[in-house]
């Protein structure tokens, strides 16, 4: 199998197949089954927001299979569904599989109209074939063949059923299915068809995407065309709408639809009416009742609590930590250090155990100098083996993985949607509806994965907003691990965590009402596909777990490491001082806090949950008190997540916009610190 | 004597005049004269007593039971057909009130139920005058309107996407999308937080604002369509 280069323009002459359709139908399912590569896969719209690429083995050689996000129509309406046009545009030799909800045949006919019209070659999957069943619903598939042309394989993905014949077919037949549009938009076609030629297998699905007056569709024309034909193509559109004197998307629109609806007709039966299972669809009614929902929630994040906070941060850090870390590996570690590297030194010893803090006992030759750097470097203070993977394995980790599961459940389950109709109202006052409530939530596993998906909203300001209230105030997992374990280890308990939710939630809606205030933009209503709730896969959980702890161990640890490296260096060439000193007036007079937590800081520009985990050894030595951790912890978890949020930052909102934000979130935090701890002088809260 | 049932235009407007004048109870000849012609006047006044429709004397003109009923239908016809052109068409009140003027003559007893329906059984013309009640008005279920934004629908109620107002197309446009666009059957889970409606077997979420203009006519009992044969006709 071929290495997947990140550049497609390299891949020119390969097969591909596209996997296109409504969102949350399952696309992502059949690309884990074809490619046998995890991608995420969850029970709400949205999952995916970027082209995933991997290779499937078919009889005539490996194909690239894309996995696209999920689109309701090819004239889009958000940037997510603009990536996916695109994709489909720009390889217009790809085979199309696309994948329909079975019992949701219209709104999956309505982009096959479509894709016959540009002259795609393809075949469709109906997905959930056993929910379509269930719910009694029958659907004539060679009825579906003999009107579109190609093949309509019932199947069930996520129990890897109907899929074979994707793995061994070849060659695909064209979508024909043609439909008569008003007479102006007919002899509109025909002057813009010749301007396309050569652009796409038709024409004709081309003309119409220019004369729906889509813009998006025009910036993507931009340098593929000359500019002297675009401007002939949008004199015509503009003719034509003149001289329909109305929408002509909306007309497009409404024409396919009836058609969909049409074929529906002929196709889809229902037999006997749904069964509803009791237990789900009183669940649901709960879960979006505006007191019963709120209540579902507490319960929801009850039992979060208990989980990962509990369970995670307490029990299982206890058994890695204390257990593992300290009483075994630790000692076994420094044992093996000494004997490997010797020089004259001493380390204390802690109820018997051997511990890492160590003092030298004579003067070192140049070559025990050496050792002692290396010794120092491997299980010193600021020692790879106990501190870097201490942290990020025995303390972080835990949490992260519990995290994760959790997290995983209520995907699945299709609980997270439901969240986005509870908070609308709330999120209104900060310019916002309940479809930012998702990019949100995810922010609570990632905050850079999280910043992509705010291409699932719909204007530029939600994308703003979003984007900077994730950078400033919503905690990722890493983060919310460190914090429950100093919160617990400082001795705060329940009620440092309740402070410092309170003081975060606050925050995220005074800062979103007045970015709200500040970013222009319409007012933008609430428009969102509610999945159902379905019973979660106990093996995608873990495979989703295991995916995202992996990308965990593989971009978290190594900074860990480099962090703790460059701690290393600064304090060895006794640069620590030097930065302790300049970061005097704002960490001992403006936060109060002690001056060693200037190395806090400085960790905290690189990730955040890092710069947390520096007051861990601050509380381990006792030379900070309960109020120096809430101030400590609230001023970095309002610092940007990490380096790598801030590139996706600049990336997906452009280098000014990026480089604003930064700054602005920075002044915040340390506003917000400062404040907090003159506010805990003059109102000192028992902790 | 013959019975006479079909009246020409000009006798329904004389009629409605003798209406509106005893509304003002200034149903005599004097107040009369000036609105038509003398010559026109005195013959439809003659025609009209004696087909049975008025009785006159003097100082006044009443009219007779069928005389009555037949008015109070033609009445009933031209304050509805102002209030459609001016509320729901948008028509300035001097060209509502003329072109009433004309539809009113032509549109059939059942048309009129359906207009009186369509506008939720009102009290009163734009020129705040009183509507007479008819048939459907006094049947207690159908008093709700023909047409109502969602947000008046009950939860577990069905549907029939009429019209979407306001002209924000890219909403309407991602509307259709989904699924909810003229024509489609749709029915409403619930109202608060936010509506949600289950269009075929998808549930979609709308701010209630975004419900208020989505205008749906009631799929119940009476007026119920076999919504598993949905009519796209009406596109």
């Amino acid at each position: 199998m071929p290495k997947l280069p990140n550049d497609t323009r390299t891949l020119l002459g390969v097969q591909k197949t596209i996997l296109f359709g409504n969102p949350n139908v399952g696309k992502s399912v059949i690309f884990g089954r074809l490619t046998n590569q995890y991608v995420a896969v969850s029970n709400y719209p949205g999952t995916t927001v970027t082209i995933t690429r991997g290779w499937m083995n078919q009889a005539s050689g490996p194909v690239l299979l894309l996995d696209s996000p999920g689109i309701n129509n090819l004239l889009p309406n958000s940037e997510d569904e603009v990536v996916t046009r695109n994709i489909l545009l720009s390889t217009h030799e790809a085979d199309i599989v696309q994948v329909i909800d079975a019992k949701n045949l219209k709104r999956g006919l309505f982009l096959t109209i479509q894709l016959s019209e540009l002259g795609r070659s393809g075949v469709v999957v109906l997905n959930m074939w056993d929910e379509a069943q269930l719910a009694g619903y029958t659907v004539d598939t060679a009825r579906l063949q003999q009107i579109f042309g190609v093949s309509f394989l019932p199947a069930v993905a996520i129990h890897n059923s109907g899929l074979s014949d994707l793995r061994t077919k070849r060659e695909y037949p064209s979508f024909h299915y043609e439909i008569q549009y008003p007479g102006l938009i007919e002899e509109a076609l025909k002057e813009l068809a010749p301007y396309f030629q050569g652009l796409g297998k038709s024409p004709r699905g081309l003309g119409l995407m220019a004369l729906s007056g889509d813009s998006t569709y025009f910036q993507f024309l931009h340098g593929k065309l000359p500019a002297a034909i675009l401007e002939k193509i949008q004199a015509i559109c503009k003719k034509t709408a003149v001289a329909m004197n109305t929408d002509l998307r909306q007309i497009i629109d409404n024409t396919r639809m009836a058609e969909a609806q049409k074929i529906t007709n002929l196709v889809l039966r229902q037999s006997y009416p749904k069964k509803e299972k009791r237990i789900w669809s009183s669940l649901e009614e709960i879960s979006l009742h505006p007191i019963g929902g709120f209540l579902l929630l507490g319960v929801v994040l009850y039992f979060l609590y208990l989980f990962v906070g509990i369970f995670g941060a307490g029990t299982m850090v206890g058994w890695i930590e204390e257990s593992l870390f300290e009483n075994h590996l630790h000692p076994l570690l420094i044992k093996t250090c000494d004997f490997l590297l010797p020089f004259p030194h001493e380390h204390e010893h802690n109820e018997g155990i051997l511990t890492k803090d160590s003092k030298v006992t004579a003067t070192l030759l140049w070559w025990q100098k050496i050792f002692r750097f290396l010794h120092d470097f491997l299980i010193g203070e600021y020692g790879l083996f106990t501190m870097a993977l201490t942290y990020g394995l025995a303390i972080i980790f835990p949490v992260v993985l519990t995290f994760f599961l959790a997290f995983g459940l209520l995907e699945d389950l299709g609980y997270l949607s439901r969240l986005s109709v509870l908070l609308n109202q709330i999120f209104r006052l900060m310019g916002l509806n309940g479809k930012a409530v998702l990019p949100m939530i995810l922010g609570l596993g990632c905050d850079t994965m999280a910043t992509v998906t705010t291409r699932i909203l719909d204007t530029r300001k939600e994308r703003i907003i979003v984007t900077f209230l994730l950078a400033l105030a919503v905690p990722c997992s890493a983060q919310l691990a460190v914090i429950m374990f100093l919160l617990e280890a400082g001795g705060l308990g329940w009620k440092g965590i309740m402070i410092w939710s309170g003081i975060v939630v606050a925050i995220i809606f005074i800062a979103g009402f007045l970015a709200s205030l500040i970013i222009k933009g319409e007012e933008n209503p609430l428009i969102l596909e509610i999945p159902p709730f379905r019973l979660p896969l106990l093996r995608n959980i873990f495979l989703k777990t295991l995916a995202r702890v992996e990308w965990y161990l593989k971009e978290v640890i190594p900074i860990f490491i480099i962090g703790t490296a460059i701690l290393f260096l600064l304090k060895e060439l006794e640069f620590l001082s030097v930065i302790e000193k300049l970061l005097h007036p704002l960490v001992v007079t403006w936060l109060g806090l002690p001056q060693e937590s200037a190395s806090a800081f400085l960790m905290g520009f690189f990730r955040r949950d890092y710069g947390a985990a520096g007051f861990i050894k601050m509380a381990q030595e006792g030379i900070i008190t309960k109020q120096q951790i809430l101030v400590g912890l609230t001023t970095i978890t309002l610092f940007v997540p990490c380096v790598a949020n801030l590139l996706v930052m600049v990336k997906e909102r452009g280098w000014k916009m990026g480089i604003n934000m930064f700054v602005i979130v920075m002044i915040i935090a340390f506003l917000i610190g400062g404040i907090l701890h003159r506010v805990l002088q003059w109102f000192p809260i028992a902790l | 004597m013959v019975e006479k049932t079909v009246l020409t235009e000009q006798e329904e407007m004389f009629l409605k005049e003798v209406w509106c004048l005893r509304e003002k109870q200034k149903n005599n000849i004097a107040s009369l004269q000036p609105i038509f012609p003398q010559k026109q006047w005195v013959s439809l006044l003659k025609t009209l007593s004696e087909s049975g429709f008025i009785v006159s004397s003097d100082d006044s003109i009443e009219f007779t039971d069928k005389g009555e009923a037949c008015t109070q239908a033609i009445i009933r016809r031209r304050r509805l057909t102002e209030l459609l052109l001016y509320n729901i068409l948008n028509v300035s009140l001097n060209i509502s009130t003329s072109n009433a003027c004309k539809i009113e003559h032509l549109i059939s007893d059942e048309v009129t139920e359906r207009i009186c329906a369509f506008l939720g059984h009102p009290t009163q013309c734009p020129h705040g005058n009183p509507i007479p009640p008819g048939h459907c008005c006094s049947k207690h279920e159908s008093v709700r309107p023909l047409i109502e934004p969602l947000t008046n629908f009950s939860p577990g109620e069905k549907g029939k996407v009429i019209f979407i107002a306001g002209n924000d197309s890219n909403r309407l446009n991602r509307l259709t999308s989904l699924g909810v666009y003229p024509g489609t059957v749709l029915t409403l889970r619930q109202r608060k937080p936010a509506a949600i409606v289950r269009v075929g077997e998808t549930d979609i979420a709308l701010e209630p604002s975004l419900a208020k203009k989505i205008y749906c006519r009631t799929l119940s009992k009476q007026t119920c369509e076999n919504s598993s044969t949905l009519n796209i006709d009406t596109l």
